[in-house]
């Protein structure tokens, strides 16, 4: 795991998006969303997932990758940790499952960077907190956002089903109602990084 | 946008744990055996018997509503006849809401002619002994009565006054969860006729904890239900926006039995120092919960100023005793509503106050001084308030309503708000349901008044703590008076959320968070701060950081008062805040925050990092 305060950001032009096959969601519905986390939770307690936070710069300043369902949600590229599974390898593996080329020597070698942020679940609803409530001892998800060190250059392959947006950090900041408490305070937890915004 | 607005709109929320609520009507509807039957029957029989049917008859939505209302409304929907007359005799056999969930269809059907006699016979015959079945009946009977003159004719239609309004979900989800866990059927009555009474056992499983300390974790809370039987699920109520506890939460047994025993068991218990309050599920209570919470959180500002005085906390404890008769209505709000609340006024307050007053007292003055005084302090100080000016017609007020919970303030009434008023204090929109509502009131929960700011070292004094800045001298009743003005603006502004005095930033914070909730955090220094705010206003805790806040704005009071008070030795208090590592200084909160975090995280440790982020970056700034 690379661990620097210094962020390298090249120009989305510098990346090839290609298209694969659709990737659907699992849940049709939030209740069905919380009802299969019920479920899992039942079967394998917390749930850790696992996000990356993918960083381009455009206009000399920086713009995370985010991928959009439908014409309003975006989420950020990660997703559920299976039991036992190390934090960076899920990362690296739910990237690949969302974002890489089919083909193995086309896979990105993914750069996890630090964790930026963790978000706390405490009970199966849809509200999140940058910490644990205090009178929850058995929170139902923790969510951990990492940074992702991209190389210069990048093949990614998007699901059909999904858009691959760079929205820069100044459309998230303060933006909760579009983008969620989550991806609108990655602008903040960024804050502390240098960008060395590398032109192409 | 569907992602926030769940966050931000509760109702959107709730309405998926009602989908759920129907799916389980549904199921149960089918099941109409053993305690199904039971409750078919029972809700057959109230209506011939007496009882206020609680509308267990109709679609599934209906039932859930009614479940919500508990004791309103008896929707029948197709009652031919007589046979459906709500009857809401004070006997009420009420029928736990939970039945109404039922057999939806079953129920027009037994509840046919004379039939139900029989039927009724036949449940009380199976109903076990000893289940007298009301469950949510303790509140009833009163309620009744007054619906009554409400319901008839009233058929499937929701009741929608009595649920509403109280906290948000509450109601509906334990309304949900009473449909299924159907027991009620054991209630049914023994008898016939009596079904006045408060039920010994009433099949409800559901209970709702409440009077805990933000920071009583569920572990915590189950270790002592585990006690009473098998715990099947505890939900705490929980502020939206900060995640914060509000101090109560809904428990269902699998077992009636267990619930029951848990609520006379448990009722009164300490966690974490502070006497917990246990009443069986449903609307009543749950608002009650929620009033309570409310006061809490308004009332506290106001409060806590008034309530320090030593010589208030005296007279306080004398209030204790004084107003035995006060009291016994103030408990009521406490004990009594464990007891079904308004239905026999008599009975909750005869319980109540020996639990809830008596322990609060003593655990005030005890805990005053571990400083968890924000808890103990504003029981003190609440009946210490009693003693101030403000406290004027208090006690004529508290006894005829025998809904005021133990920690009324009198400062509201102070205010002018007069019993049922907070009307004054500008609390636009957190005016509680219950006007006189506030039942533990202000044990010592001083959202923005930090009790040790005032008073460093509570142990000694026990109540004293309210020493207050500057108090010392004239530990009289007047302290109100003169600090009024200093402080009184304080607790509006706490009050009111606006920063009346001094607090400019916390105004424009809060003016920025309430603006902003949906916004979420606009950065990480505000995040901080809202956070603190709404500790401020709603939590007893952060006393740190309300000493913070407070030496920031108040600089005056805080350097004169802040050395005199260690001066008197209340160095307890003030050691523990250090070495929780929020300094007792008058650095920038920030930075001072900053500080203590940066110490407890090691720079390379990142999964620790994480919610260090913000701080970790004030440091890296530092040192970078």
């Amino acid at each position: 795991m690379v661990s620097s305060a210094v962020v390298n950001t090249y120009p989305l032009s510098s990346y090839t998006f290609g298209a694969k096959e659709p990737k659907m969601e699992k849940d049709t519905s939030v209740a069905d969303r919380l009802a299969r986390m019920k479920v899992n939770y039942m079967k394998e307690g917390m749930r850790t997932s696992v996000e990356g936070v993918l960083l381009v710069q455009e206009h000399n300043h920086p713009h995370i990758l985010l991928l959009q369902i439908g014409n309003t949600f975006c989420k950020l590229p990660g997703g559920r940790l299976k039991l036992g599974e190390n934090e960076i390898e899920g990362l690296k593996r739910k990237l690949s499952s969302k974002l890489a080329a089919n083909s193995p020597g086309l896979e990105p070698d993914w750069q996890i960077g630090e964790c930026v942020a963790t978000w706390w679940r405490p009970n199966f609803e849809t509200i999140m907190y940058p910490y644990c409530p205090p009178h929850i001892t058995k929170p139902k998800e923790c969510k951990k956002l990492f940074i992702v060190h991209l190389s210069e250059k990048e093949y990614f392959a998007v699901p059909k089903n999904l858009k691959l947006l760079a929205v820069p950090l100044f459309e998230l900041y303060d933006n909760v109602q579009r983008y969620g408490p989550v991806i609108s305070t990655i602008p903040q937890q960024l804050s502390r990084f240098q960008f060395n915004m590398i032109q192409s | 946008m569907q992602y926030h607005r769940v966050g931000a709109i509760p109702a959107l929320a709730e309405e998926e744990m009602i989908g759920e609520d129907d799916e389980y009507d549904d199921l149960y509807n089918d099941v109409n055996v053993g305690e199904g039957f039971l409750q078919l029957q029972q809700s057959g029989a109230q209506i011939p018997a007496l009882g206020v049917g609680k509308g267990g008859i109709q679609a599934p939505k209906a039932n859930v509503s009614n479940a919500r209302n508990e004791a309103r409304v008896v929707q029948v929907v197709n009652v031919p006849g007589a046979a459906n007359e709500q009857i809401y005799s004070s006997a009420g056999i009420q029928f736990p809401e939970q039945k109404c969930g039922l057999p939806a269809d079953r129920g027009p059907e037994q509840i046919v002619g004379a039939a139900q006699r029989g039927r009724i016979s036949e449940m009380i015959h199976k109903s076990q002994a000893g289940h007298l079945g009301f469950q949510g009946s303790v509140t009833m009977p009163q309620k009744i009565a007054a619906d009554s003159n409400n319901m008839p004719g009233k058929v499937a239609g929701e009741p929608s006054p009595p649920i509403v309004g109280s906290s948000r979900v509450v109601p509906e989800i334990p309304a949900s969860r009473m449909n299924p866990s159907a027991n009620m059927n054991g209630n049914c009555m023994v008898d016939n006729e009596n079904l006045i009474r408060p039920a010994v056992e009433n099949g409800n499983t559901m209970l709702f904890v409440g009077e805990l300390h933000w920071w009583t974790t569920d572990a915590e809370l189950e270790t002592v239900l585990s006690q009473y039987g098998t715990v099947k699920e505890i939900k705490f109520f929980d502020e939206r926006a900060s995640g914060k506890s509000k101090g109560y939460c809904q428990v269902e047994f699998y077992d009636p039995a267990a619930a029951f025993a848990c609520k006379d068991g448990m009722n009164g218990h300490l966690f974490n120092g502070r006497a917990c309050v246990v009443a069986f599920a449903n609307a009543q209570t749950i608002k009650q919960m929620g009033a309570s919470y409310m006061n809490k959180t308004h009332a506290q500002a106001p409060s806590q100023p008034q309530g320090r005085r030593p010589m208030n906390d005296g007279a306080g404890r004398s209030n204790g005793t004084n107003y035995s008769g006060g009291d016994a209505g103030r408990n009521f709000g406490r004990g009594g509503w464990g007891r079904g609340g308004q239905q026999m006024p008599n009975r909750g307050p005869a319980a109540g106050p020996g639990r809830g007053r008596g322990a609060m007292g003593t655990k005030n003055m005890i805990e005053n001084a571990p400083g968890s005084g924000g808890g103990a302090g504003g029981g003190a100080y609440g009946q210490g308030l009693m003693g101030g000016p403000a406290f004027g017609g208090l006690p004529g007020m508290m006894n005829p309503h025998g809904m005021m919970g133990p920690g009324f303030d009198p400062a509201f009434m102070g205010r002018g708000a007069g019993y049922g008023g907070f009307s004054g204090p500008a609390f636009p929109g957190m005016i509680p349901p219950f006007p006189a509502v506030n039942p533990m009131g202000l044990p010592g929960l001083a959202p923005h008044v930090n009790p040790a700011f005032f008073n460093r070292g509570m142990a000694p004094n026990g109540v004293g703590m309210m020493v207050a800045t500057g108090m010392d001298g004239p530990h009289s009743g007047m302290w109100n008076n003169p600090n009024m003005g200093g402080w009184g603006g304080e607790e509006q502004g706490r009050g009111t959320r606006e920063s009346s005095y001094g607090c400019e930033d916390n105004a424009s914070e809060y003016g920025c968070r309430e603006a902003s909730l949906d916004k979420g955090v606009r950065s990480s220094a505000a995040t901080r701060e809202k956070e603190r705010n709404s500790e401020r206003d709603w939590s007893v805790y952060s006393e740190k950081r309300h000493h913070d806040e407070w030496e920031h704005d108040r600089d005056r009071y805080d350097r004169e008062h802040k050395y005199r008070e260690e001066k008197d030795g209340h160095q307890d208090y003030r050691k523990i805040e250090r070495e929780l590592g929020y300094e007792d200084d008058r650095d920038k909160e920030q930075s001072s925050r900053s500080r203590s975090r940066s110490q407890a995280v090691p720079k390379e440790d990142h999964r620790s990092r994480p919610r260090d982020a913000d701080y970790g970056k004030w440091r890296r700034i530092q040192s970078e």
